[in-house]
């Protein structure tokens, strides 16, 4: 007679449980409590002990790399903000780890950021305090489900506000005295050049020409 | 909010939900594949594939299992999938990934078991380290393994337990097994 999992019941012919036994109770100990005869066996007993290290083993958990994990996260979102539901999915496959490193995930990640909270970011949340960064419903809600260039989006309002910055950096500065600007070779500020009749102009132009200069 | 809200919410196209969902299940998922694939490149590539897979599909998802359920199935399809792709052929891939340890020694030791293992765990078939990692690293009844795979409870039963013995026989036959604890 067979038992749930395709073995013979009952204890080996010199009275000892059967491995599949010992891995049966350990698998679904179930209300019974341990086979009796664990109790006055310590051979038994031994085989019980390896069993369970080895289920132990094969439960630990694996090692563990949460910043990719969290790379990850930024990655999916990323992608589900920029497919709707019902889209082909190897158009949305990114870059494999294995082939391009960790860098993608972590843009991707930055991206995603930049996405779900970067609106938030310049605005304080109704009754938190100033600055806090929080992620509001709405802002992932109102997300646009078709296809988005989102590296794109993300650089472009990313190279925006750097412009404003540069923009702002520049207006602040010391602007000093005015440097005279020549016209090129005539010892002649360039605005009184400009002034001068055309033929003025040729005239020294052509006086230039026929100088020579000890460089 | 638990699963079912957060997939009502993310079949809506909440896509806040379903980064909810993604955070419920991500380490979980990803540590089964990683134990099932023996990679953890390829787990990681293989999970995110999984929740974008989830995503996509959700409109087919009609909730007669639980979302970790079909979460699971989607990505053990995977899984199987890459095994079968010679691109994904890097049996060395867990090797130098730290596992971090009280201890160099017990640092070696330990790695040098579970590298053990892992290579004995690739040796199974298919079915068999689906099932040992459901049961022993996701701790799932077989009812649910059952379904993920796509067979019966028992059979999966049977599976388990034939992936055990087989694991079990090489594990102590190459003098790994340690002081037994007694009972």
């Amino acid at each position: 007679m067979n038992d749930s999992h395709g073995n013979e019941e009952g204890p080996t012919m010199d009275g000892h449980l059967t491995d599949d036994e010992i891995l049966a109770w350990l698998d679904e100990p179930g209300e019974a409590g341990p086979p009796e005869h664990l109790a006055e066996c310590l051979a038994c007993r031994e085989r019980a002990a390896d069993t369970e290290k080895l289920l132990a083993a094969l439960g630990a958990d694996p090692p563990a790399i949460p910043e990719a994990l969290a790379a990850q996260r930024g990655r999916v979102m990323a992608a589900v903000a920029a497919r709707p539901r019902g889209s082909k999915v190897t158009a949305i496959r990114g870059p494999s780890i294995r082939r391009y490193g960790w860098m993608p995930l972590a843009a991707a990640a930055v991206i995603a950021g930049l996405l779900l909270l970067g609106r938030d970011a310049t605005e304080p949340p109704a009754g938190g305090p100033a600055g806090t960064v929080t992620t509001r419903p709405e802002v992932l809600e109102a997300i646009d489900p078709a296809p988005l260039p989102v590296v794109a989006e993300a650089d472009r309002a990313a190279e925006e506000a750097y412009a404003v910055e540069i923009d702002a950096a520049l207006a602040a500065l010391d602007p000093g005295p005015a440097v005279p600007t020549y016209a090129f070779g005539t010892g002649v500020l360039a605005e009184e050049f400009a002034a001068l009749s055309v033929e003025d102009q040729n005239a020294i132009l052509a006086e230039m020409s026929d100088m020579t200069f000890d460089l | 909010m638990g699963d079912d809200e957060l997939v009502a919410e993310a079949r809506r196209g909440n896509a806040r939900a379903f980064g909810r969902l993604v955070e419920l299940h991500q380490p979980r998922l990803y540590g089964m594949l990683a134990k099932m694939t023996g990679d953890s490149e390829l787990a990681l590539d293989l999970s995110q594939e999984a929740f974008i897979r989830a995503w996509q599909g959700l409109e087919g998802f009609e909730g007669r299992a639980t979302f970790s359920t079909w979460l699971y199935r989607i990505a053990v399809r995977l899984a199987y999938d890459a095994r079968r792709d010679p691109r994904h052929d890097d049996p060395d891939a867990l090797a130098g990934i730290a596992d971090p340890a009280p201890g160099p020694d017990a640092h070696l030791d330990r790695s040098a078991e579970a590298e053990d293992l892992r290579r004995r765990i690739e040796t199974l078939p298919d079915m068999q380290r689906a099932v040992v990692t459901l049961r022993t690293y996701n701790d799932l009844p077989y009812r649910e393994i059952a379904t993920i795979l796509e067979t019966s409870e028992n059979s999966a039963r049977v599976s388990f337990h034939h992936a055990i013995m087989r694991l079990k026989e090489g594990y102590l036959r190459d003098g790994r097994r340690q002081e037994a604890p007694t009972r």
